[in-house]
């Protein structure tokens, strides 16, 4: 690892956590001690890092997982992961093999019960995405007819091809990657986009590695002053690692700009997702 | 602290101000007790090495043997390291313990009757932050800080990226921050 040890390094390649449980190789872990003996942020970070690994070994040793225990820690853990047995002591592993008898005899009929059920349920998924299928192609007939309407109409008025044709154009797409390290600080900006003259908008394509446990997103995007240029809320997770937003031309002027990306946890709280910088400039 | 106030501190040591002296001390002894408590794995061997280092450190700079004054952190940490070598040396143990659970980076002191109300609450919260987690999740924790797995392996067994892997860690350390800030202590 060549980057410089900052905090947005330490950050994004967990440096605490490493060192805490000793596996920061030696070089990496003489660079690291050498900035966090007199930082009192990544020292803070470290208390609290350690702190919780404690209670989670403590946890872990409540639910009878000791690391020296393999015996027990094989037998406990997978029940240690499931939600439902968090909280429960691991006197509950006696009843264990009582439990186990009458499961096998209430997984192999409830099995054949299940199927049915999940079959039912895959029909019913079905029927609904066909439903929905077919709504969305309506729709896009719609679209269409209304489309070919509205070009007939321009085509008839003087000049009014070369207008519908402009209005048409396709908005320029720029792709945008992942600020890392120093780009967040006060260096330039990698990202560059040119903001058309021509056209009312433009597209930012976000490239980024999307995280399946965010429920959906929201951006922020503030110019070099820290003002709020343009937000938007609730956008649903992309099916690819890459949202593209549409934003007017007019919003952006020759200036570095922020974005940042934040996802929604299951827990209901944002956490940062990503950041972008760029520079505009604007077209000649 | 930056390069010139570092290399202020050890003019003004160099200067005979014994309140740099002290300045240096409260400055650096957190990271060094977690330098020394890490390299010995021994509360009491890196406390008493920890004075050394000061001592050491200071004797030094005040000779003016410090060779890049801007660069007091890399020193001091050097020293360190320096003394806890010689101690392993001396007492011909080897550098590292074989087990980091018998290394506790920051050692805790014995716990009073508040700490273990602290624990208890604490563990709560715990569960609490478990119960909030996907399975996945709580697998990554458990492999991780408990089982004390490779990274790249449990990356590779649960088909994640070193980037996920690190947000999970993340973002479980800052829920657990965000329920001891609630704790309101």
């Amino acid at each position: 690892m060549a980057a410089d040890m900052d905090h947005q390094y330490i950050r994004e390649n967990n440096v605490v956590s490493l060192y805490l449980v000793g596996k920061l190789p030696q070089e990496e872990r003489d660079r690291f001690e050498e900035h966090f003996v007199d930082c009192q942020q990544c020292l803070d970070e470290m208390e609290l890092t350690n702190d919780f690994r404690r209670k989670l070994r403590q946890v872990a040793k409540e639910d009878g997982l000791s690391k020296d225990n393999r015996w027990a820690a094989q037998r406990g853990r997978a029940a240690w992961l499931k939600t439902s047995a968090l909280g429960q002591q691991p006197r509950l592993l006696a009843y264990a093999s009582l439990l186990f008898a009458v499961s096998l005899t209430v997984v192999f009929f409830a099995g054949v019960k299940y199927h049915g059920a999940e079959l039912a349920q895959t029909k019913r998924l079905l029927d609904d995405s066909q439903r929905r299928y077919a709504a969305e192609r309506q729709t896009s007939e719609n679209l269409e007819k209304r489309l070919q309407t509205s070009a007939h109409e321009a085509g008839e008025k003087p000049g009014g091809q070369q207008q519908f044709t402009a209005s048409l154009e396709p908005a320029p797409l720029f792709f945008l990657s992942v600020a890392r390290g120093a780009d967040q600080g006060n260096s330039a900006p990698e990202n560059r986009i040119t903001v058309p003259t021509t056209s009312p908008w433009i597209v930012l394509s976000l490239e980024f590695e999307r995280d399946p446990d965010f429920h959906s997103y929201r951006a922020r995007l503030s110019n070099a002053q820290g003002q709020i240029v343009w937000s938007a809320e609730k956008i649903l997770p992309p099916p690819s690692d890459a949202i593209a937003i549409s934003l007017a031309s007019s919003w952006l002027s020759k200036g570095d700009y922020s974005l940042t990306l934040e996802g929604l946890t299951s827990a209901g709280h944002y956490v940062p997702a990503a950041h972008f910088s760029f520079r505009a400039t604007a077209q000649k | 602290m930056e390069a010139t106030q570092a290399g202020q501190l050890v003019a003004r040591i160099q200067a005979g101000e014994k309140s740099a002296e002290d300045e240096l001390v409260q400055q650096y002894s957190r990271g060094v007790s977690i330098i020394l408590n890490r390299a010995t794995g021994d509360h009491s061997v890196a406390e008493d090495l920890s004075q050394e280092t000061f001592q050491v450190a200071l004797e030094k700079i005040r000779r003016r043997e410090i060779r890049e004054p801007d660069r007091l952190s890399g020193f001091i940490c050097s020293v360190a390291r320096n003394l806890a070598s010689d101690h392993f040396r001396r007492s011909r143990r080897v550098e590292q313990l074989a087990d980091p659970d018998e290394a506790e980076l920051i050692p805790e002191s014995a716990p009073s009757q508040l700490d273990r109300l602290l624990l208890k609450e604490k563990t709560k919260m715990v569960r609490k932050l478990l119960q909030e987690m996907s399975e996945r999740d709580r697998q990554i924790l458990y492999r991780f800080y408990i089982a004390e797995e490779d990274k790249d392996r449990i990356c590779a067994d649960l088909q994640l990226s070193s980037l996920h892997f690190n947000r999970v860690l993340h973002r479980a350390r800052e829920r657990y921050r965000d329920l001891y800030k609630s704790l309101n202590l």
